[in-house]
C-alpha cells in the first residue's frame, strides 16, 4: 500500500514539476539582444553561481565547443536555468582568448612614454598615465565585460572588488601587471586573461584616473 | 474527510490541473519551442554532437596517531565522460578508481542522460547523483571539497570515522526532473526524483545482536530492485547567489527485501559566502523502522557538520565539526555519538589545483583507538 502510494506521489510530483515548468515565462536571456549586455551580465552570473560551490575556472581552459559541453553538464549539476546557460557562455566565448597569442600590433596610441613590456621591469610598469585615452577605455571596460563583475560609477556587477578608486589604492606597476595576467597575485582569481593589447591596458587606467577627477 | 480521502482528493485536483495544462498549452509550448530555436544559440552556441572528457583525483597519505600499520598513501582517479547530442540532450558518466588496502575500488558514480526540456525543466534518467543535501551531489569532488576527506556523516572519499555514516547516500538509479527559475536576484529549484531506493546491506536480525547495533543499509544502485517500493525524494534550492543558500532535502522508501520497514531522510542545509569567507553546514535525520516482537519500533538516527574557510592569497584555512548524536529506538538511548574536529588549510596553485592538508580530532564512544589523524592529498580538476 505504502509503496502504491509513492507511486502515486510520485506521479503526482512529475505532473507537478512538468506544469510548473510550462507555465513559466520564456528566460530573460531570450530577450537579450545586446551582445555587449549578454556578456557582462553572463560575467556576472559566471561569477555567482560557478563561485557558490567551486572556484570558477578561467576561460582560457577550455575551447569554446567544449564549453558549450561543459556548461550543458554544469547546468544540470548546478541548477542553471537555459537563460543563465546562454549569458554565461557568452562572457566565456567572448573572454576565451588565448594570452599566448601574440599581442595585436602597437599604433601609435600603444607607444606611452616611458613604458616598455608591462611586467617586465618594475620601473616601466610606473609609466605615466596618458588621459587622452580614456574614452577608448570606457569602450574597453564594456566590450570586455569588465562591468559584469566590477562595479564602477554605479554600474556593473558585484562578483570583483569595486573599480571605484582603484587607481588610488593600487599604484600603477600593480594594474598593470594585474589587466595582463590577472592571476599574478592570486592564483584562484576568477579574472579571466583577456589578452588585453597595451593600448587598451593605458585606455582602462586613463578611463579609471580621469573617473577620480 | 480523513487524511487519506485529503490525500486522494488532491491528487486527484493536481491530476486535473496537469491535464488542463497539457490540453491547454498549444501556444504556449510553440512560444517555448520557438524561443529555444531563436535563440543566438546558432552564433554561439553550436548544436553539434561532441565528446569531452573531464574529471578529478588525488593523490594523498593518511597518518594515524596510533595504529601506524593504517598509515598509508592514497589515490584516486574519477574521469567523467560527457557526450552531448545536439543542445537539448547529454550523456555523462563518472567512473571512480581508488586504492583501498592494496587492491584497487572501482565504481560508477553516475551514468545518466539528461534532456533539456525547456529552458526551465530538465529531466534526467539512469544512476544519477541523489539531490539530498548538496555534499554529496555538488561537493564531493576532492578538488572542490575544501577538506581532505568527506564529512563523516555522508562516508565517501578517505571518511573512515569508526562509525557508520548516517545516510550512505551518493547516487542511485531512477529519473527525475528539475525545475529552475531566477526572478533577480533570486534562484529558485525544485528537484523531485524517484529511485531503487535503500536495501538492506547483509544479513541482519534484531533478536541475534548480543548488543545493540543499527542495521545497515546502503543505496546499491542496482539493475534489481530488492522489494517492490521505489524511493520518492524531493530538494528544494533557495539562494542569494553568491551570498546565501538554503536547501530542503526529503526521502522515504524501504529497505528490507520485504518492503515493510519504512526509512526516511531528511536534511537541511545552509551556505553563506561573503568576499573570501564561505561557511556552510548540514543537519541529516534518518528514522528507520525495525522488526521486533512488540511491533515496528522507529530508531532516530542524526546529526550535522559545519564548515568555515577565509581565502588569504593562495592560502585557505578551513575549520570542520561533526557531531553525530546519540541513536535512539524510540526515547531510549541505544548507542553512543561521536564527534570530529577538522583544522585543515589548502594551498591553491591554481583555481582547480591545491594540496589539502587536515588533521581530524575523532572522538568515537565506545572505540579504544585514538583515530585521530593527518590527511595530506593534492586535488586536481580538469
Amino acid at each position: 500500500m505504502k509503496a502504491i502510494n509513492r507511486v502515486r506521489a510520485s506521479r503526482s510530483l512529475g505532473c507537478f514539476l512538468a506544469g510548473v515548468s510550462l507555465l513559466l515565462p520564456t528566460s530573460a536571456g531570450a530577450q537579450d539582444s545586446n551582445e555587449a549586455e549578454l556578456i557582462m551580465s553572463g560575467a556576472a552570473v559566471y561569477g555567482k553561481m560557478c563561485g557558490r560551490c567551486h572556484n570558477p575556472r578561467s576561460p582560457i581552459e577550455r575551447s569554446d565547443r567544449e564549453w558549450v559541453t561543459i556548461i550543458a553538464h554544469m547546468r544540470v549539476r548546478g541548477n542553471l536555468t537555459g537563460g543563465q546557460v546562454r549569458q554565461i557562455l557568452a562572457f566565456l566565448q567572448a573572454t576565451n582568448t588565448d594570452p599566448g597569442q601574440p599581442t595585436p600590433i602597437a599604433s601609435s596610441a600603444d607607444v606611452v612614454e616611458g613604458a616598455g613590456t608591462p611586467g617586465a621591469v618594475n620601473g616601466e610598469l610606473e609609466a605615466p598615465i596618458r588621459l587622452d585615452l580614456a574614452e577608448r577605455g570606457g569602450q574597453v571596460l564594456r566590450e570586455k565585460a569588465c562591468l559584469g563583475c566590477h562595479v564602477l560609477g554605479g554600474e556593473g556587477g558585484n562578483v570583483g572588488p569595486k573599480l571605484d578608486g582603484v587607481i588610488d589604492r593600487r599604484d600603477l606597476g600593480y594594474l598593470r601587471r594585474k589587466l595582463r595576467d590577472p592571476t599574478f597575485d592570486n592564483s584562484t582569481s576568477m579574472m579571466p586573461n583577456l589578452a588585453l593589447s597595451q593600448e587598451e591596458v593605458e585606455a582602462i587606467l586613463a578611463h579609471l584616473a580621469k573617473k577620480r577627477e | 474527510m480523513t487524511a487519506m480521502g485529503i490525500k486522494q482528493s488532491a491528487r486527484w485536483w493536481s491530476g486535473i490541473f496537469c491535464l488542463a495544462l497539457a490540453l491547454a498549452p498549444t501556444d504556449l509550448l510553440a512560444q517555448e519551442t520557438e524561443a529555444v530555436e531563436e535563440e543566438p544559440v546558432g552564433e554561439r552556441v553550436v548544436p553539434t554532437n561532441a565528446f569531452l572528457v573531464s574529471g578529478y583525483g588525488t593523490v594523498g597519505y593518511v597518518a594515524r596517531l596510533e595504529g601506524e600499520d593504517e598509515n598509508a598513501f592514497t589515490a584516486s582517479f574519477s574521469p567523467i565522460l560527457l557526450f552531448q547530442f545536439q543542445d537539448r540532450i547529454l550523456f555523462e558518466a563518472e567512473f571512480e578508481f581508488e586504492l583501498t588496502e592494496g587492491v584497487t575500488e572501482t565504481g560508477l558514480e553516475y551514468a545518466q542522460l539528461d534532456y533539456v526540456a525547456t529552458d526551465n525543466l530538465t529531466v534526467t534518467a539512469g544512476k544519477f547523483l541523489v539531490p539530498f543535501g548538496v555534499f554529496g551531489e555538488r561537493l564531493h569532488p576532492t578538488w572542490i571539497n575544501k577538506f581532505p576527506s568527506s564529512p563523516p556523516i555522508y562516508g565517501h572519499h578517505v571518511a573512515e570515522f569508526g562509525v557508520e555514516p548516517l545516510f550512505p547516500i551518493l547516487s542511485d538509479v531512477g529519473i527525475m526532473g528539475r525545475v529552475t527559475i531566477a526572478p533577480e536576484p533570486w534562484q529558485i529549484s525544485l528537484n523531485g526524483y524517484v529511485t531503487q531506493g535503500p536495501a538492506l546491506e547483509g544479513e541482519f536480525d534484531l533478536e541475534d545482536e548480543e548488543e545493540f547495533h543499527a542495521p545497515e543499509f546502503e543505496f546499491p544502485a542496482s539493475s534489481a530492485d530488492n522489494n517492490t517500493g521505489k524511493m520518492p525524494g524531493a530538494r528544494i534550492d533557495v539562494a542569494l547567489p553568491p551570498w546565501f543558500e538554503v536547501n530542503g532535502s526529503f526521502l522515504n522508501g524501504d529497505y528490507d527485501d520485504e518492503g515493510v520497514l519504512d526509512l526516511t531522510g531528511w536534511n537541511i542545509a545552509a551556505e553563506f559566502r561573503h568576499s573570501n569567507f564561505e561557511a556552510r553546514g548540514e543537519y541529516l535525520q534518518v528514522r528507520q523502522e525495525l522488526e521486533t516482537e512488540e511491533g515496528f519500533p522507529t530508531l532516530r538516527r542524526h546529526g550535522f557538520y559545519a564548515q568555515a574557510a577565509y581565502r588569504f592569497g593562495p592560502w585557505e584555512p578551513v575549520f570542520r565539526w561533526t557531531k553525530i548524536f546519540d541513536d535512539k529506538l524510540e526515547d531510549d538511548k541505544v548507542a553512543e555519538g561521536a564527534r570530529q574536529i577538522g583544522i585543515g588549510i589548502d594551498y591553491w596553485f591554481s583555481p582547480s589545483v591545491a594540496v589539502m592538508a587536515g588533521f581530524e580530532l575523532n572522538d568515537e564512544s565506545g572505540v579504544e583507538l585514538d583515530n585521530d589523524r593527518f590527511v595530506i592529498h593534492v586535488g586536481f580538476g580538469y
